[in-house]
């Protein structure tokens, strides 16, 4: 009988399975309702706790029962072993359907393949694989995927739909279900960061300043989350497709980290006018004096230059001068430099993802703890090089604060959690200024490419010397720069300047923001305000 | 209060539909299978009637008065039991030779003659029958040590009769007589849970109490051994009324529990698999962890009796027979047959309970009890809430022995229940 059955064993089988329950139930209730009427009569009440005792064990084995009869699909292990080793064509193991990962417009990121059971199905592909991340029974879990692996399976009980579709799973255990999750990616710029970023090593993060909403998070290289392969997982894990260098990557910042002393001298209400020549500034004795990049470039042309002169804190942020932001950190003063990084978030842990099963945290950077004695160190970090370090995400959200008139929110990836505060970076009146320095940056400075008409953006450039081969690309921005409503965080690994590898990427990604309407309505799409498509 | 004497007749065809609709519903999937019917099919069901027809007529001659309805819940488990094995094709219906098809006839043949023998005031006689049954079950260990052979880490004789089944039934006779003769030395005990010094109890739990344990536990069935302390323990406290028992009772078992951990190889192992099968789930684990799979996939109403795949679980027809159960009936069946279950032992303290001889009293609660823990044990096992003990389920699980000691044990309650009244 153990052959699989030719087709459903009719409709009468079930009837007379219905006939049995309500014959035996039938039964039971009669011998209780005559228990009085029997040929004996007890004497005495002795043994009635004995039965009390034994009708409680009974009970307590029947409700166990209940755990893995009915929530077995909440015993992780046990689904395991089913999924290998029950052999059953209706096994229900393999009949759980995991819930779904959707973006804000309720798309799909991961679903379940209802033709095939267990197989996952991931239609951006390589596009969200770090951030949705995988699962698969060779190589484990990743990325949301395996931070929300119980809610997805439906085995949390924390909120009340939660409980909803614990209960619903109780009693249909043979075809449990799990709860789906829906995130604040927008799936069209998700891909066109991935895309932007193909063939490079870099990472792109698009978020919403107002709400710390994560619109897009591409990682490169990628890899394919249906097609694992061994040699994935081997090799040099900074090198691999698999890390999340939007979150895991730490490089230095560059001159993107020129916006903190900027900052500020605009918190102190400060913008000195500071000499800043070609010979370029000591900041102390035996040290080499720290110049500007014209100075370098008129050398390998074999010219001269005459330098920057006198300038103000916009044209020097503008022109990028590492003379005069040396010059400005040594007079800001060490220690309040460190002090400001650590208000914008650098040495600390920001958790993007809150998940049933761990927490997804990325560090925005880390910035050395400086003594007021430590010029030298101190004019270095305000140039970005140095001990200084940031994650793609962090100088996001440094941009994002900026943007936010000093209120970094917390980075927000489900739709299901509310936009938190995370920290005060500054005055609304220093940050409106300090945009609006920025905006030169665009209009007339390193990073005139993104001077996108009507899009009104401000940004920063980088370029981070490295040890070996050439430097790293960094480009952060915002727009609309007066109420910005997208904020956008590239680096490209070994790309040469801010301007030429990292640019072209947050230009792409501000082309199809405005095509998605981000720059018109406001706020922009709140999740789950656009039906499932 | 004059006890009312009502007729049961009107127990009996429910008994009998209910088991013949669980026939039916494993007809249904046989016929759907073999696109035929087969007359060979019917006889199960057939040889159950005509059993439960004959042991009625049987006791209505021999002048039973007892408590039909405790033997309607028996036969009602028999007959369900009986169903499930012709399902899980452990009768040979090819083979009307095999001793084994017939275990239900036997097991009713058994019980009709120990009502016949000890029905009404003749149960006394079994006093006297307390220190030979004693006897005879450290006779009947000590054959099997030195004739048995091993199988399935159990020892069986030739055909896999396992004999230390009737030595529930004789040793809970004698603790029955134990407790009625020393039961001053109980009631007064010398400390809370030790009973009051006296040389003859001290050597009569010596040879004829601990020796049978030595030896079960020489043969390996420490499932057997929880079971009878497990008894014994209950019939003390019961019958004298205090907890004291109950506590140094429960402290031994924590004891010897962590003895068996300690020091028992094969105890520990079991003990291991149940705090955690998924250390070795296609070794030791496997058993247990396909009984839950069968369970699970069985859901809250079952597959229906035949339409599910209980064969995948080892051993499913007898120690594991309430996996098939709860794969094919649900959780909802396995809550009536538990039912069932509980109101059989509803009616066992009952009968304790209306008889005033403090040795008939004490048999009562003993072999109610030896049923309960049996069929708790069992499940316990089977469900991961206990170590397995490899003891049987009570008139459900195959094995001959099994059977007909259950109703050996059935048929004592019953002549116990026949005698209340003049």
């Amino acid at each position: 009988m153990d052959a699989a059955l030719p087709h459903d064993p009719v409709a009468w089988a079930a009837w007379l399975k219905g006939a049995f329950f309500v014959s035996l139930a039938w039964l039971l209730l009669l011998l209780w309702v005559r228990r009085g009427r029997e040929a004996l009569t007890p004497k005495r009440r002795v043994h009635r706790a004995c039965f009390a005792v034994l009708a409680l064990a009974f009970l307590a084995v029947y409700a166990y029962q209940a755990t893995w009869q009915l929530g077995g699909f909440a015993r992780p292990a046990f689904v395991d072993f089913m999924k290998k080793y029950n052999r059953r064509p209706d096994n229900p193991a393999k009949r759980m359907v995991r819930g779904e990962i959707r973006d804000r417009r309720g798309e799909r990121l991961a679903y379940d393949d209802a033709d095939f059971p267990g197989r996952r199905v991931y239609p951006l592909s390589a596009a969200a694989c770090h951030i949705v991340g995988y699962v698969d029974a060779t190589y484990g879990m990743d990325g949301i995927e395996a931070a929300d692996h119980p809610f997805l399976e439906g085995t949390t009980t924390a909120t009340r739909d939660e409980q909803a579709r614990f209960g619903l799973n109780l009693l249909q255990s043979r075809a449990p279900r799990g709860n789906d999750i829906e995130l604040t990616l927008d799936a069209q710029l998700q891909r066109e960061a991935a895309r932007l970023l193909e063939g490079r090593r870099g990472a792109a993060v698009v978020m919403d300043p107002r709400t710390g909403d994560i619109l897009a998070m591409a990682s490169a290289p990628a890899f394919d989350p249906h097609r694992l392969t061994p040699d994935l997982f081997a090799g040099d894990r900074e090198r691999a497709a698999l890390m999340n260098r939007a979150l895991r990557g730490l490089y230095p910042p560059g001159s993107t980290l020129k916006v903190l002393p900027a900052a500020l001298a605009l918190e102190r209400g400060e913008e000195p006018l500071l000499e800043c020549p070609a010979s370029g500034y000591v900041a102390a004795p035996n040290t080499p004096p720290i110049r500007d990049h014209e100075y370098y470039a008129a050398l390998r042309r074999g010219g001269a230059w005459g330098g920057h002169g006198r300038i103000g804190l916009g044209r020097a942020l503008a022109k990028s001068s590492n003379v005069y932001f040396a010059q400005l950190a040594v007079r800001l003063g060490p220690s309040a430099l460190s002090e400001h990084a650590r208000r914008f978030q650098f040495n600390e842990r920001v958790t993007v993802y809150d998940g049933s099963a761990r927490a997804i945290r990325a560090e925005v950077g880390r910035f050395p703890d400086l003594k007021d004695h430590q010029r030298a160190a101190a004019a270095q970090l305000a140039i970005g090089q140095g001990e200084a370090l940031a994650t793609p995400l962090g100088m996001t959200l440094v941009a994002a604060a900026i943007a936010n008139d000093g209120r970094m929110m917390k980075p927000r990836l489900a739709a299901r959690a509310a936009p938190e505060w995370l920290a005060g970076c500054g005055t609304p009146k220093a940050m409106r200024r300090l945009r609006a320095l920025m905006r030169e940056v665009v209009a007339d400075g390193t990073a005139r490419a993104a001077n996108l008409p009507g899009l009104d953006v401000a940004g920063k450039t980088g370029t981070a010397q490295t040890p070996r081969g050439e430097d790293h690309s960094w480009f952060i921005c915002m727009a609309p720069a007066t109420k910005p409503a997208i904020v956008i965080g590239v680096l490209v690994e070994h790309g040469g300047f801010g301007s030429t590898a990292a640019l072209p990427v947050a230009v792409g990604l501000l082309k199809r923001a405005d095509s998605l309407g981000y720059f018109h309505s406001t706020p922009s799409v709140a999740p789950g305000s656009v039906g499932t498509e | 209060m004059p006890p009312v004497r009502t007729p049961q007749r009107a127990i009996w065809w429910p008994v009998l539909f209910t088991v013949v609709l669980a026939f039916a519903m494993v007809w249904a999937v046989k016929f759907e299978l073999a696109g035929e019917w087969q007359s060979r099919w019917a006889w199960p069901a057939v040889g159950y009637a005509a059993t439960v027809l004959a042991l009625r007529v049987g006791l209505a001659l021999v002048g039973f008065r007892g408590d039909g309805a405790l033997l309607a819940l028996a036969l009602l488990l028999a007959g369900l039991g009986l169903a499930i094995q012709f399902r899980l094709g452990t009768l040979a219906l090819d083979n009307p030779a095999r001793w084994s098809n017939y275990a239900l006839p036997i097991g009713a043949g058994a019980l009709w003659l120990t009502v016949a023998l000890f029905r009404g005031p003749r149960v006394r006689a079994l006093e006297s029958f307390a220190v030979p049954a004693a006897l005879l079950a450290v006779a009947v260990l000590g054959g099997m040590l030195a004739l048995g052979q091993r199988f399935r880490g159990a020892v069986y004789l030739g055909g896999y009769v396992n004999p230390t089944e009737i030595v529930k039934a004789l040793l809970v006779l004698y603790a029955a007589n134990l407790l009625h003769v020393y039961r001053k030395a109980f009631e007064q005990p010398a400390l809370p849970g030790v009973p009051a010094w006296s040389g003859g109890l001290v050597l009569s739990l010596a040879v004829f109490w601990a020796l049978p344990m030595i030896l079960l536990a020489a043969i390996r069935d420490i499932g057997l051994i929880a079971l009878l302390n497990g008894t014994l323990l209950a019939m003390v406290v019961l019958m004298t009324g205090r907890a004291g028992y109950a506590v140094a009772g429960l402290g031994a078992l924590a004891v010897a529990g962590l003895a068996i951990w300690k020091f028992v190889p094969h105890g520990a192992g079991r003990i291991g698999v149940w705090l955690d099968p998924f250390a070795d789930p296609t070794g030791r684990g496997w058993q247990v962890l396909q009984g839950l799979s069968a369970m699970a996939s069985g859901g809250l109403w079952g597959a229906g009796l035949g339409a599910g795949h209980p064969t995948a679980v080892p051993i499913a027809s007898s120690d594991f027979v309430y996996a098939a159960l709860g794969e094919e009936l649900g959780y909802v069946g396995c809550g009536l047959v538990l039912l069932a279950y509980l109101l059989l032992f509803h009616r066992g303290y009952r009968i304790a309970d209306s008889l005033r001889d403090p040795f008939q009293q004490a048999l009562a609660t003993g072999l109610t009890t030896m049923l309960a823990l049996q069929t708790l044990f069992n499940i316990g096992g089977v469900t991961k809430a206990l170590p397995l003990t490899g003891l049987t389920l009570p008139f459900i699980s195959h094995g001959g022995s099994s059977l007909v000691t259950s109703f050996i044990l059935l048929g004592l309650l019953l002549a116990l229940s026949d005698q209340g009244k003049k």
